[in-house]
């Protein structure tokens, strides 16, 4: 599974930013080599345990393999409904986590509800430690994790840890509209690198970064590159080891960082966890012999958005330097979710997680074919050969797709401006986009608005193609088939009328 | 996102996994009843807590809060906030609004980066919470130090520094935001006087500060020390009227014009692992908070919004306040095992406010003692050679303590940073011959600190050339 030839990271200190390099080791940190056995400590002020009014905790968990591995036509309907109804009769296991530990060493809640370092709880660490190495198998021998606070969080820290106010990061020209906000307000901006289907081009990136002219972008050459590899927020495109490759030489040869975020894993039908991993297209680690990425990791999609739980991987420098950051913000993630969240991967094991993920895969694969076959059940689909023939011979083409194989939405391509032939053609994509998505929700559905998911803006008179961006991760089969008959409706009369 | 609500809307907008597939099928919290005697380690008055993971009748559930939510925090949580704030605190102005956050450390990061430009100067006590300043310092901000006397920061201090900024400053931005730990302040244990915080209050009208009150200790509130009084039994019945008008009043309620950024924190009341607290603010500080919050943390964990809102509901506000009252009796118990054993070592003279910091007043977690250095020995060897003799005994006394196997915090920890040119004790205006320890009670048990005072008095007898 390993290189034996593998080295340890190379020295990227360069990359920090100002506010990083001055951050200091909090002086309580600074105490924890002084705590000896029979040494009193009057020095720390943590609130007493013993105050902590709580005696338990219980979780009662679903078993790992409570969603099935494959979609047998028997099956489809039973479980399908299983999903949507809200009468769950699903198998569960009940892990409590007591206040004190039974054993040494046990998780127990006068610890996990304790202040600890930003490090977080030990036994979540080394859960989180294990998976990385298993499934990412990183290219350098002293990667390191550390638990964060979500993606968002994730992506917070790195971002001020690498990034000075008034430099720019190296985006997607579609990205996902939070990363954009968070760094906005510092002055950060984004240099957007052109896509094709398996997201950024490796060609425009180094087109990208080898033209680049400092005078007449207004600052110097990026040094960070911001990427959601697989299943892409917004277009749910998945890029495979070659692109990356591609991709992570030319930030070698460039010098550049990586912060690529990853909520998902891909999937096939494989029932082996080794052969599993060896399917799924690999991360980012599986390149990375200098210890350049900082990937980051949540179980938002895994296993609840409400735990606000994840971790970074990364070399230990940055690890060092991101937990720095997290003491003077976050500091560890809340207690409950580690402990829970804990608790049920020590129940699942290793095995059990892997098999657990296999099962949510399918799950969402489920939903994005109903949702693929209610759109075509509404509109006509037709397989485009190309880019440029899908408008020729279609009598009326509203928009084209490109189903991935592995995504929770659909960034749907208008063509809004070939109907367009009167006055509103002065209009450019943006406001028709923004016109049709207002008679959508006035009638009563939501799509996500693509232009919002730009790494540039889009000025009022641009013309192109607008998107919608559609997910189907939570609705129902009802919701999903109104929302479709809703759409039908609405665009139909939407570009008679244009 | 006006749509978002409405009734009958299809939202194929957000990228929400669906809660069937979140791996919890419910949560049970076993919590101690507000009234369990906390003496004893062991609790067996509990009250059963559940989490369902899904609620037909719109109660705090599992789906909900495990899903990706507002960002101001579930409405539960918020509803409970907003009742609180206006029971206890009683704010001066009607639109005061509430926010959760992560905690006070996280809740004054978003502050800074709300109010403060890199390089601006924020007022401080002079001494203070060392946190709380690692988050400005590498934005290149600097404190502003004010003297501090038994009421905590000074009035007529902070108006002079204000007054005079231009010429003491010139040409630099007068500074606009006050941090303060106002109950059981951390290092030094005082509390501002109701009359105290409403000078400052008008000082800082005055000169257009915003007053951030980090409060987290409020709740700690003593009677003054009595030697040997141990008795976490209440004196009288329990009153809660009686109890809310036994603490000292909050900047909040002093509050007319929504200057106050209050922060409350759930860290000492119930337990730090929550990672839950809540703002209370005026409405435009609140949104733009809330806007920093949706793209930083996002929300609290919903495993801690939901348990606790769930335990609040179980054990109303009213049991709330009887918990906080009886937490109360505990934190004055451990204070007084300090103040015995440093009586049982140490000869213990009363002696005028001024002379000393280590006051029977002192509330919250920490012992603040000042050690007086004019007749030690080492010192005054150390004085004629040291640009900084304070500093560097300091560390040396701290290290004899640490060999004598007792760990106390130095109180160079606490001194606001005001750049390189005034990092030592002279030329930052700190006073000569005196240094500072913080002692923290909140944790050790009575044996130990006995012990640990004893091993102190060895190491000072020693220092300062006492015979046994």
């Amino acid at each position: 599974m390993y290189s034996e030839k593998q080295a340890d990271a190379i020295d990227l200190s360069h990359h920090l930013s100002d506010v990083s390099k001055a951050r200091l080791v909090s002086p309580l940190k600074g105490l924890q080599k002084y705590m000896r056995p029979g040494l009193i400590s009057m020095a720390g002020g943590t609130p007493a345990p013993d105050y902590f009014p709580f005696a338990s905790l219980s979780g009662e968990l679903l078993v790992a393999n409570s969603f099935p591995l494959s979609t047998s036509p028997s099956s489809s309907l039973s479980w399908f409904w299983k999903l949507f109804g809200s009468g769950n009769k699903d198998k569960t296991e009940t892990v409590t986590v007591q206040k004190w530990p039974a054993q040494p060493g046990d998780l127990n809640l006068a610890q996990l509800l304790q202040y600890s370092p930003a490090t977080g709880d030990s036994h979540l660490a080394n859960i989180v430690k294990e998976f990385a190495g298993k499934v990412y198998q990183p290219a350098y021998n002293n990667y390191t994790t550390l638990v964060s606070a979500g993606n968002t969080d994730g992506w917070g820290r790195a971002s001020l840890t690498l990034l000075n106010p008034g430099e720019g990061f190296l985006a997607c020209e579609w990205t996902y509209t939070s990363a954009l906000a968070s760094i906005k307000p510092w002055g950060v901006k984004p240099v957007p690198i052109a896509m094709d289907g398996q997201g950024m081009s490796s060609l425009n990136l180094r087109e990208t970064l080898a033209n680049w002219d400092e005078n007449a972008r207004g600052m110097k050459r990026p040094h960070v590159m911001y990427i959601v590899p697989i299943g892409q927020n917004p277009t749910g495109a998945t890029m495979q080891a070659q692109r990356k490759k591609e991709i992570y030489e030319i930030c070698v040869e460039f010098g550049g960082e990586y912060v690529p975020k990853s909520a998902r894993v891909n999937v096939t039908q494989e029932s082996d966890e080794e052969k599993f991993i060896a399917s799924l297209a690999p991360s980012f680690l599986k390149f990375d012999y200098q210890g350049r990425v900082i990937r980051l990791d949540t179980f938002s999609k895994t296993v609840a958005p409400g735990c606000r739980l994840g971790w970074f991987t990364c070399n230990p420098m940055f690890a060092e330097r991101l937990e720095r950051a997290g003491e003077t913000s976050t500091q560890s993630p809340c207690g409950f979710g580690q402990g829970m969240v804990a608790a049920l991967l020590l129940n699942w094991h290793y095995k059990g997680y892997i098999r657990w993920l296999q099962a949510l895969r399918i799950q969402y694969q489920a939903r994005r074919d109903f949702f693929l076959d209610s759109l075509a059940n509404e509109f006509h689909l037709d397989l485009a050969i190309g880019t440029l023939g899908q408008r020729q011979g279609a009598k009326v083409c509203y928009a084209s797709l490109k189903p991935q194989r592995q995504q929770l939405r659909l960034f749907l391509k208008l063509h809004l401006e070939d109907f367009v032939t009167s006055p509103l053609s002065a209009l450019g994509y943006k406001q028709l986009e923004m016109k049709l998505w207002t008679k959508l929700a006035e009638a009563g559905v939501l799509f996500g608005p693509g232009y919002i998911f730009s790494a540039t803006d889009i000025s009022d008179d641009m013309h192109g193609d607008g998107h919608f961006r559609i997910s189907f991760s939570s609705a129902s089969e009802e919701e999903v088939k109104k929302a479709m008959t809703i759409f039908g409706a609405v665009v139909r009369k939407f570009v008679l009328e244009l | 996102m006006q749509y978002m609500w409405e009734p009958g809307m299809v939202s194929l907008a957000g990228g929400l996994p669906h809660p069937s597939l979140f791996p919890f099928a419910g949560v049970e919290v076993d919590v101690y009843s507000p009234e369990a005697d906390l003496s004893t380690n062991v609790s067996s008055d509990v009250i059963h807590v559940t989490v369902p993971k899904y609620d037909s009748e719109g109660q705090v559930n599992l789906a909900t809060s495990l899903q990706y939510s507002p960002s101001t925090g579930l409405k539960w949580l918020l509803d409970y906030a907003r009742e609180f704030v206006n029971r206890v605190f009683k704010p001066q102005y009607k639109d005061f609004d509430v926010l959760l956050h992560m905690g006070n450390t996280d809740g004054w990061t978003k502050v800074v980066n709300l109010l403060c430009e890199y390089g601006d100067y924020i007022i401080v006590a002079e001494y203070t919470f060392s946190t709380a300043q690692a988050v400005w310092i590498p934005m290149g901000c600097k404190g502003v130090p004010i003297k501090m006397d038994a009421s905590g920061m000074r009035a007529d201090v902070l108006e002079e520094t204000l007054r005079d900024w231009d010429i003491t400053h010139p040409n630099v931005k007068r500074p606009h935001v006050l941090y303060t730990v106002p109950t059981g302040h951390n290092p030094t244990g005082t509390v501002i006087s109701a009359q105290r915080k409403q000078e400052i209050y008008d000082v800082c009208v005055k000169y257009d500060l915003i007053i951030v009150e980090d409060d987290p200790y409020y709740f700690l509130q003593f009677k003054d020390y009595v030697p040997g009084d141990v008795d976490t039994k209440e004196e009288e019945p329990y009153d809660e009227a009686a109890f809310l008008a036994s603490l000292e009043k909050t900047f909040l309620s002093f509050d007319t014009q929504g200057r106050v950024i209050r922060m409350d924190s759930f860290s000492k009341t119930l337990a730090p692992g929550n990672r839950v607290g809540w703002f209370t603010a005026n409405p435009l500080f609140c949104e733009r908070l809330l806007r920093a919050t949706e793209v930083t943390v996002q929300t609290p964990s919903g495993w801690s919004q939901a348990i606790i809102a769930q335990m609040l509901k179980s054990w109303s506000l009213s049991g709330y306040l009887r918990w906080l009252s009886r937490l109360r009796l505990e934190y004055q118990v451990r204070r007084t095992w300090m103040c015995d054993a440093i009586a049982h070592s140490f000869d213990v003279k009363k002696g005028s406010p001024d002379e000393g910091l280590f006051r029977t007043r002192s509330i919250g977690m920490f012992l603040w003692v000042k050690v007086y250095l004019d007749a030690n020995p080492t010192f005054q060897n150390v004085k004629g050679s040291s640009l900084d003799p304070e500093a560097e005994y300091e560390k040396i006394l701290w290290r004899k303590l640490v060999n004598a196997k007792v760990l106390l915090m130095a109180g160079s920890f606490f001194t606001p940073w005001q750049g390189k040119e005034k990092a030592t004790t002279t030329t930052s205006g700190r006073e000569h011959s005196k240094i500072f320890f913080r002692l923290s009670y909140s944790t050790p048990t009575q044996e130990d600190m006995e012990l640990g005072i004893q091993r102190l008095a060895e190491v000072f007898r020693a220092e300062w050339s006492v015979p046994n």
